[in-house]
């Protein structure tokens, strides 16, 4: 399958901070992809590298076959970008704006454009800077659907929103979902997970992993060991065994490479003793938590021990 | 071009409260400059004068806010425009504000100069290449250094606070400039060389700003090449320059003129007294007498070059530098060479016979034209040299011409000397008596001229002061209807170098006191 967006290596650092760090990331054509992570992470770094609205600092980026750095002009009537911090022409209204950008798009739709206004119930005659967020997110939203682009980037686009706004607005999206690729970045798990295709978890300027939804909700399982007797938590736990927790007779975990087949075997080989051993399938918002949970405790143990180390030096 | 003109519109909707301003504005100075020039009063002129002096200072201010308003309509700097994921083109970007600029600041700026020629009555078609030059001034000084540094910047405060920034910089080094003295020889020319680079320059960053939107990278451009250039500039020395703009007569037929130190010249001696400064230097002003200057040439210092030796081996070279007063040399015009001594360089050869050695840059001019008329009471006009208009004495009922006033189109005249009488008695006397006269002449103009002058207004008003003007037993000397006076237009011939040596020349006394200098000769 070809990708609608291929990046190798991409890297940008500000200063002597990396915000994004090597970053390989393909996202097929047609996948709707959500890139999660926490605040800091990233996402809005990668996003601007894609859009070529900063140069990168080492790698490179490929944006529907078209070098990330070369990205400008024509190249965006088959882009639409919508940011929750972008700005806006505000002294337009929602309608002088539409027709303002509606001569730089050979394809656009009227009929599509007009029927975004009645399903978003946009005001056409008030000045953007006259809305509500709600409304200005409706109004950048139409104004990026409204030619049907091959490519949708959305920055955190539902942010700030109320649920019948974002409802709205994720419908919109769907509705052009077969006929386009979306890539959007958000830390709202809940509502990413409706939609979303593929995912991709990114920390601190790092991809953790990149999958499609359904493999990913497939390999991670909260596991509930039951033993016989208290014992204190096993030593030597393989890396994609999470967060291990015990409490009197019960070790729980998030496996992070759940194999329906393989790791009941495992488990039970593990742990012969255990009166039972339950797999329960995550929310993604559960997974997201204990990926991010783990990926902090590694690293403040990892400062811990370097402190400890440069202490006992 | 469809998307220009798209651009360009929405850019007309946005700005148009500060278009109308604009336009407002040298509208109002399209009706008040012609009533300055038109006014034979002296009270009512002079008030017009100051109400022209604001409007033309309001026009550029509000040209900088239009050009700061419409660059930053499509902000260059900064990750969260609307229009950078848009299909913007940068090379269509930048051309609708061009349009935006040529249409709102370029057409009416053109109109408004083209009627107030018509209305001082020269022909704007006569005066075209000027008019562009002049636009092209207001380019490389206005307009792309407003647009270059809008572009650099995220807002109109921004943009302001580094203009205010430029300003208080260039004032600084103006500053620094007076306070040292410095003494750069004025070379022909030598301004078109400043507006092509400073054209170069600013278009360059404009473009390149658009074109990559690399902020550092333009504003380091910004900033580099003007250091380098006066950097360079330094390098090349003064010589090389006057050489180049004044060949050494070797190189040609010979010096126009013969100049000898004549310390028994008529008129010579008195004393000058200025302020003192940082770095007080003292005018030394040499008697010249001349020869070989033929009856219809003048010979002009432009800059000088002094070498001094004393008996005891020591020496000083003054370097290039400008004519410090009015040096013109004609067959009945005897007249002095002038340049600046260092105090400390003063004081060191102040009781020494030296030996000097004065190199000039000059530039030789013949009679172009001669006109000569009776003054009229009104206004009158001189071929090639622009109007004049008699300036009445500002009291009740009175018609007494106490001076005139002249100007011309674009730029100053060539070099012009305006000869007439002064009458000591009032003007109706003079038809039952003979009257007692005194000569009035001044120079007007230059023989280094622009196609045009910087600045918003097309007349130049040119500031003439005729000498032995002011009072006569309380009486103010008058010029009187019906009196001849002369124009006599100058161009050039060429421009070489001459030198004269003096042998046992001693320096004038000087005197400082009460932070003033004197110098008595």
């Amino acid at each position: 399958m070809n990708s609608a967006i291929h990046t190798h290596g991409l890297s940008k650092r500000f200063g002597r901070t990396a915000a994004v760090d090597g970053l390989d990331l393909a996202v097929p054509e047609g996948a709707i992809y959500a890139m999660v992570g926490p605040n800091g992470a990233g996402k809005t770094t990668i996003i601007k590298l894609l859009m070529n609205i900063f140069p990168p600092t080492a790698g490179r980026a490929e944006v529907l076959g078209i070098d990330s750095s070369k990205l400008a002009g024509k190249a965006f009537s088959r882009i639409g970008y919508v940011s929750e911090n972008q700005e806006m022409p505000d002294w337009m209204t929602a309608g002088s704006m539409l027709d303002y950008y509606r001569p730089f798009y050979p394809t656009w739709d009227r009929a599509l454009e007009q029927q975004l206004v009645r399903q978003f119930d946009l005001p056409l005659k008030r000045k953007l800077k006259h809305l509500s967020r709600g409304m200005r997110m409706k109004a950048a939203f139409l104004s990026s659907l409204a030619y049907r682009p091959s490519l949708i980037v959305l920055d955190e686009p539902f942010t700030g929103l109320d649920p019948l706004v974002r409802d709205e607005l994720i419908e919109g999206l769907i509705e052009r979902a077969p006929e386009t690729t979306i890539f959007l970045s958000s830390h709202d798990l809940a509502e990413i997970e409706s939609f979303s295709s593929h995912v991709g978890y990114l920390e601190q300027g790092r991809l953790l992993f990149s999958e499609e939804m359904s493999v990913l909700s497939d390999r991670f399982r909260e596991v509930t060991v039951t033993l016989d007797s208290p014992s204190p938590p096993p030593g030597n736990l393989p890396p994609t065994w999470l967060q291990p927790q015990t409490a009197d007779c019960v070790l729980r975990f998030v496996h992070s490479d759940f194999d329906e087949e393989r790791t009941p075997r495992e488990l039970a080989e593990r742990f012969p003793s255990a009166r039972n051993i339950a797999f329960d399938p995550m929310p993604l918002r559960a997974i997201f938590l204990a990926v991010a949970k783990s990926g902090r405790s590694r690293a403040s143990s990892q400062q811990d021990s370097t402190t400890v180390k440069g202490n006992a030096a | 071009m469809k998307l220009i003109l798209h651009i360009f519109a929405k850019d007309t909707r946005h700005f148009w409260p500060e278009i109308l301003v604009s336009l407002a504005v040298i509208a109002v100075f399209v009706w008040v400059c012609p009533i300055e020039w038109l006014s034979n009063d002296d009270l009512h002129s002079n008030m017009f004068r100051a109400l022209a002096g604001l409007i033309v200072n309001l026009v550029p201010v509000t040209w900088w806010i239009l050009i700061t308003r419409v660059t930053h309509a499509e902000r260059l700097v900064g990750d969260t425009q609307f229009w950078l994921t848009r299909p913007y083109d940068w090379k269509r970007l930048l051309g609708a504000k061009m349009l935006f600029l040529a249409v709102f600041l370029y057409v009416p700026i053109f109109i408004a100069q083209c009627l107030l020629l018509a209305e001082a009555g020269f022909h704007p078609l006569a005066y075209l290449p000027g008019l562009f030059y002049k636009l092209l001034l207001i380019t490389v000084v206005l307009v792309l250094p407003v647009m270059a540094i809008a572009a650099v910047t995220s807002s109109f405060a921004r943009t302001t606070l580094t203009l205010l920034a430029i300003y208080i910089c260039l004032a600084g080094i103006f500053a620094l400039a007076y306070l040292a003295n410095s003494l750069d020889p004025s070379i022909p020319n030598q301004g078109h060389l400043l507006v092509a680079i400073a054209l170069c320059l600013f278009a360059a960053a404009v473009v390149a700003q658009y074109a990559t939107r690399k902020t550092r990278l333009v504003r380091l451009l910004l900033i580099a090449t003007p250091v380098l250039s006066l950097c360079l500039g330094e390098v090349r020395s003064n010589q090389s320059l006057i050489d180049r703009a004044y060949p050494p007569p070797a190189a040609q037929a010979g010096a126009p003129v013969q100049l000898s130190y004549s310390p028994n010249l008529p008129g010579y001696g008195g004393r000058d007294t200025y302020p003192t400064t940082p770095k007080t230097r003292i005018w030394i002003r040499i008697p010249m007498a001349e020869s070989g200057v033929s009856e219809e040439n003048l010979v002009v210092v432009d800059s000088i070059r002094a070498e001094v030796k004393a008996p005891d081996g020591s020496q000083w070279d003054s370097a290039w530098q400008p004519a410090q007063m009015q040096s013109i040399f004609s067959r009945n015009n005897r007249s002095n060479a002038t340049f600046l001594m260092p105090l400390a360089v003063y004081n060191k050869f102040r009781s020494m016979p030296l030996s000097v050695h004065l190199t000039l840059a000059i530039t030789q001019a013949k009679v172009a034209e001669a006109t000569s008329i009776p003054l009229p009471v009104g206004n009158f006009s001189i071929p090639d040299f622009g109007f004049c208009k008699p300036q009445i004495r500002w009291s009740v009922a009175s018609t007494e011409i106490t001076g005139i006033s002249c100007f011309s189109a674009l730029r100053p005249p060539t070099l012009t000397y305006i000869r007439t009488t002064w009458s000591e008695s009032s003007c109706s006397d003079l038809q039952a008596l003979p009257s007692p006269s005194k000569d009035a002449s001044a120079w007007v103009g230059s023989l280094d001229r622009a196609p045009a002058e910087l600045g918003i207004s097309p007349i130049e008003h040119l500031p003439m002061w005729l000498s032995n003007g002011g009072y006569f037993n309380n009486k103010p000397r008058i010029l009187c209807p019906g009196t001849p006076i002369d124009f006599v237009q100058y161009s050039v011939v060429r421009r070489t170098q001459a030198s004269v040596g003096i042998e046992n020349y001693r320096l004038p006394k000087v005197t400082i006191a009460g932070g003033q200098v004197t110098v008595e000769y």
